[in-house]
């Protein structure tokens, strides 16, 4: 396969995205699976391990998907390391390897990460003329350069910031002059702003924040986007702990604190429906992915869709991926929710207890 | 001494015999405690409690009360077993030598899985109701303090199953006048010689020997094997051999077949196979799956155990020695397929202070009643001498 079938694959996924349409979405994943069969060495064993053949699947159910661990152990990518243009990496704080996402062209994910955001994060932006101050708490990408989600909030600040939207995570730790500076602006302003940070961050946040007494009512319109886990950075709060937490210091409604998840291993995300769909039919939060993306909840053990209600583990089909895995398996437990979302509940840890015996095996291994 | 002997002897008979109301209720409650199969707790039921015969424990005791002479004996008077939950068999050895020496004995059983224990404690009752005094069972969350401490005072022993975590916790609670016997998280592994690959008959059964290794207790205890080293040269090689465990390991599926795979740990047998497939080869069989692990690259994630293990080319057994060496206490159990004198060629090879249970392949998981465990001589760990 060659760099025109390549470049034709990435048009026809820039075209769905743009389209915010589910036609064809199916056809092309198909399509990019054939490719990567042959381009990917880790999908193509993978294929082979099965006996499946690429071009004798009908459905995208009918191939596998790449597993998110193979990223931390193998190179994943149709290209030659030589045309990387951007390697993003996961903190690796669970298992010491990271995991590496090697990309040669920024114009899926920009495009898919920009669509997304707007049609679930910003949805009362008017393109090219609305913008609001971002409050950042992930650092710049110059400061993480390898940081997927420290790229994307860079990018929201070039596509939906206004100039004096500001970073407020810096060297690791919350910049809280800064923090009070932006919030106490927009508060006497009158201005609206997008609180956007990881679950740890804003727990780190939390715990400075209620030592000073420092409280926000954050003006009409504003909006906080919670992503991630703690990753063992900060004390764990449930979800719903999450949200007070979240509400009652920025004086945020509940309804307008989105949770998005993404990945290292992807380049698009979803976010919860809360902005666009408030009182939503299912009367709690939900996942729904966008258009072009494809998400199934399969058993763990068959990896086969389970039955709606049912338990699995999320798996991914983003097209935005031309050039890497087209379908992640990740071990992200879920419940389908309705005909289109979903909600997470929590990773599926192994039964080993994984400090102990990884300790050992890598011994056996080094 | 003769007559606890000839008592755990009998409770352990009855317990084995499936026609008994004890063994029928062990057969019938155990699948859903254990998450084994029915034929793989029947399995464990007759290997483990077959052995434990009067002659054979009263043979072990007495060497064991022999072993410091001219020194005597001191035998503990309380024994504290702190059970992990993954084979439901372990507690067997602890118990039964700590009663046979006539220590009171209490097991805190794993909250995972305490019916074996307690249908042990039920078996010596039916035999003498006296030995409801001598041995009970308990089961609380480990770590709760106000319930450990008062057992561990009472103790002059305490032999204790866990991971390294649950060890290096208890070291910090047992207290300084209160012997710990530690028997921490470890895994098996396996050399298959070249000698057993120069035909397929000898790779066959050498394959088969493994299989029920790996198979047995799902692969979830520490004797359990999570690698096999395949001498290069032979006839047969990584790979091969690798496709002839997998064919042995169907085979067992349908005789000893796989308990049900609990979500977390498929999740991790998802991620496990999904590297092996990418990294290098593998082969997903019935319950199953092998995987050749290529050279070079960095080290794959950990077996998640039921039925996953990784085969790889070895140019020699003092490469495999060196290896696993490396493991050091972690290093439980290495099965050998080949010559008689492996493992003796082997032992010296591993460097301190790894002391694992060399065995023939098709007896990691049914170590004999005199077997070490951790380097430790059963019922000589539990004496003192003066």
């Amino acid at each position: 396969m060659g760099t025109r079938e390549r470049r034709h694959l990435v048009d026809r996924t820039l075209t769905l995205i743009d389209r915010a349409a589910d036609t064809a979405r199916d056809e092309l994943l198909l399509d990019i699976a054939r490719f990567q069969a042959e381009t990917v060495e880790p999908y193509r064993r993978l294929l082979a391990a099965r006996g499946i053949d690429p071009h004798a699947a009908r459905h995208p159910d009918d191939l596998p998907a790449l597993p998110t661990d193979v990223f931390r152990h193998a190179r994943v990518a149709a290209h030659a390391p030589d045309q990387d243009l951007r390697v993003f990496r996961t903190s690796g704080t669970t298992s010491g390897r990271r995991g590496e996402h090697h990309l040669r062209d920024l114009a899926p994910y920009d495009r898919a990460a920009r669509a997304a955001a707007r049609a679930s994060l910003f949805p009362d932006l008017v393109a090219d003329r609305d913008r609001l101050r971002l409050v950042c708490l992930v650092p710049d990408p110059a400061e993480a350069p390898d940081s997927s989600l420290a790229y994307m909030v860079g990018r929201f600040r070039d596509w939906f910031g206004s100039p004096d939207s500001v970073v407020v995570w810096r060297d690791g730790a919350l910049d809280r002059d800064r923090l009070e500076r932006a919030l106490d602006e927009a508060v006497a302003e009158a201005e609206p702003v997008a609180l956007l940070g990881t679950s740890f961050a804003f727990v780190r946040a939390e715990d400075e924040l209620v030592e000073l007494g420092r409280r926000w009512t954050l003006p009409p319109g504003s909006r906080v986007m919670q992503t991630g886990g703690f990753k063992g950075r900060s004390r764990e709060v449930t979800p719903g702990e999450m949200l007070a937490l979240l509400a009652g210091r920025y004086g945020v409604p509940e309804r307008r604190i989105v949770a998005e998840y993404g990945m290292t291993e992807l380049s698009s995300q979803v976010y919860e429906t809360t902005l666009t769909d408030p009182d939503g039919a299912f009367g709690d939060r939900r996942f729904v992915p966008p258009p072009w993306l494809r998400v199934t909840i399969v058993h763990p053990e068959t990896l086969r869709p389970v039955p709606d209600g049912d338990e699995g583990l999320v798996r991914i089909d983003d097209p935005a991926n031309v050039d890497t895995a087209w379908a992640v398996q990740t071990s992200d437990r879920a419940v389908r929710v309705g005909t289109d979302g979903f909600r997470l509940l929590g990773r599926a840890e192994g039964a080993v207890p994984r400090g102990c015996s990884l300790a050992v095996e890598e011994a056996l291994w080094s | 001494m003769t007559g606890r002997v000839a008592a755990l002897a009998r409770a352990a008979a009855l317990l084995a015999d499936p026609g008994s109301d004890l063994g029928s209720e062990a057969r019938r409650s155990l699948p859903e405690t254990t998450g084994l199969s029915s034929e793989m707790v029947a399995w464990a039921l007759e290997t483990s409690l077959g052995s434990l015969t009067e002659d054979a424990l009263g043979d072990v005791v007495r060497r064991a009360l022999a072993a410091g002479a001219p020194r005597r004996p001191v035998p503990p008077r309380w024994v504290t077993v702190i059970l992990a939950g993954n084979v439901f068999t372990a507690c067997l050895r602890p118990v039964i030598f700590a009663l046979a020496l006539g220590a009171r004995v209490v097991a805190k059983a794993s909250s995972r899985e305490d019916r074996f224990p307690r249908l042990l404690a039920a078996a010596l009752a039916e035999t003498d109701p006296g030995w409801t005094e001598r041995f009970e069972v308990v089961t609380f969350p480990g770590g709760t303090a106000e319930l450990e401490a008062p057992l561990f005072a009472a103790s002059d022993t305490v032999v204790a199953y866990g991971s390294d975590e649950t060890i290096q916790d208890l070291r910090s609670r047992v207290p300084a006048t209160v012997r710990l016997l530690e028997h921490g998280h470890g895994v098996g592994t396996a050399f298959v010689a070249a000698e057993m690959l120069a035909s397929e008959e000898a790779a066959a059964e050498a394959a088969r020997g493994l299989a029920l290794d790996v198979a047995a207790y799902d692969q979830r205890g520490c004797l359990s094997p999570v690698a096999v080293w395949v001498e290069q040269g032979g006839a047969v090689d990584a790979q091969a051999f690798a496709e002839r465990l997998g064919g042995a390991l169907d085979d067992i599926e349908r005789r000893l077949p796989r308990g049900p795979l609990p979500s977390s740990v498929a999740a991790a047998q998802m991620q496990w196979r999904g590297v092996a497939a990418a990294r290098g080869w593998l082969r997903e069989g019935s319950g199953n799956a092998v995987s050749v692990l290529e050279d070079g690259g960095t080290p794959p994630p950990p077996s998640p155990g039921y039925r996953n293990v990784t085969v790889l080319p070895c140019p020699d057994l003092e490469t495999f020695a060196a290896t696993v060496g490396r493991l050091g206490v972690h290093l439980k159990a290495v099965g050998m397929a080949g010559g008689d004198d492996l493992p003796k060629r082997l032992a010296p090879l591993l460097p301190p202070p790894a002391c694992p249970r060399i065995s023939p392949v098709g007896t990691m998981q049914t170590p004999p009643l005199d077997a070490a465990a951790d380097g430790m001589l059963p019922g000589v760990d539990l004496l003192r001498w003066m």
